[in-house]
């Protein structure tokens, strides 16, 4: 459960927000979450929720979670963009190929592992 | 009266880790070190196939260090230098992964100029450890036969995290009624390009097909 770790970055830098501006009240933090990150989402609610408890600015606050597909780029053709997914019930859900879906080459991921805090909505004097 | 205001943030929690994970590799390349992580579940056999590497590779002159990563403990540090390495443990409490910042104090501990291979080990987990990039240049995931047919197939994603897959304890395979191909096929189902190596740390098997993978 590494969600707790990042979760206490998240912290820092919300709490580095609130002193810059003084704020009164973080009201909702937007999270984008790439999908091919290792971060459970449920784990990152549950994580915030217990840190946020002490925290009196931030404990009211929405934590919106939005899921980032991945982008790839091939090594060997000029393809760049979505990944190819299998559909298996063996997987429950799809699953990434690291592959390049036009020519089946190796690919880079562009996109699709980060977890970024893009907005912070607070309320000001 | 109060406001409501929207602050664009765009701040990135994990690039703070890549960014030291990558000067780890400058360092590392600076020094023409190679270095490869292991990541994988506990009693999967990460350390002792880190010990018959360092082994083999010792043996042909060629000088390895290893990072001992435990939750807990020095017991994998005392079996590295067991093997004339040089070594630095490194216990994380509470983390259940390594991070680039850790690796990096590491790095500070280890005589570089005299290090040829670097074996980092990770925390014993198949899932933390895969959002911290350490700044190895090849990352190793193994999984043994002992862990069951279905290993693979739990982890998809950790498929494409993974420049090399061992699956380890192939000898046991009988005896676990466990079919080591089912994880190598599983493995290209979600990653056709992956090498696949079975080895049997214990009986010394599959030990030079890995070294030849990691280009050693």
């Amino acid at each position: 459960m590494h969600e707790f770790s990042i979760i206490t970055s998240i912290m820092e830098v919300v709490k580095s927000e609130i002193e810059k501006r003084n704020a009164i009240m973080v009201l909702e933090i937007q999270l984008e979450v790439g999908e091919l990150s290792f971060l459970s989402h449920d784990a990152l609610q549950f994580g915030f929720r217990a840190l946020a408890e002490n925290e009196p600015k931030i404990d009211k606050v929405c934590l919106k979670i939005i899921t980032v597909s991945a982008d790839v780029k091939c090594r060997k053709c000029s393809y760049s963009g979505s990944m190819k997914t299998i559909e298996s019930e063996v997987y429950h859900t799809a699953a990434p190929v690291f592959q390049c879906p036009e020519c089946s080459g190796p690919i880079d991921i562009i996109k699709g592992r980060e977890c970024v805090v893009t907005n912070v909505r607070m309320e000001v004097d | 009266m109060h406001q409501v205001c929207d602050v664009e943030l765009g701040a990135d929690i994990l690039a703070a880790n890549r960014r030291i994970a990558e000067d780890n590799t400058a360092l590392l390349e600076t020094h023409n070190i190679k270095a490869f992580d292991f990541l994988g579940a506990i009693g999967s056999g990460k350390t002792l196939l880190i010990e018959k590497l360092a082994d083999i590779l010792q043996s042909r002159g060629i000088r390895c260090a290893a990072i001992a990563g435990d939750v807990a403990g020095d017991d994998d540090y005392r079996r590295f230098s067991a093997h004339d390495m040089l070594v630095v443990n490194i216990n994380t409490g509470k983390e259940c992964h390594l991070d680039a910042h850790m690796v990096d104090h590491a790095l500070e501990k280890l005589d570089l100029e005299n290090i040829d291979v670097l074996f980092i080990e990770n925390v014993g987990n198949l899932v933390c450890p895969a959002d911290f990039p350490l700044g190895s240049q090849t990352r190793i995931t193994i999984v043994s036969v002992t862990e069951g047919d279905d290993m693979v197939r739990k982890h998809p994603v950790l498929m494409g995290s993974s420049d090399i897959l061992v699956v380890n304890k192939i000898g046991l395979a009988g005896v676990m009624e466990v079919d080591p191909n089912v994880l190598s096929r599983d493995a290209h189902r979600i990653n056709p390009h992956v090498p696949v190596v079975m080895t049997d740390a214990k009986q010394g098997k599959g030990l030079e097909d890995l070294l030849k993978v990691m280009g050693l």
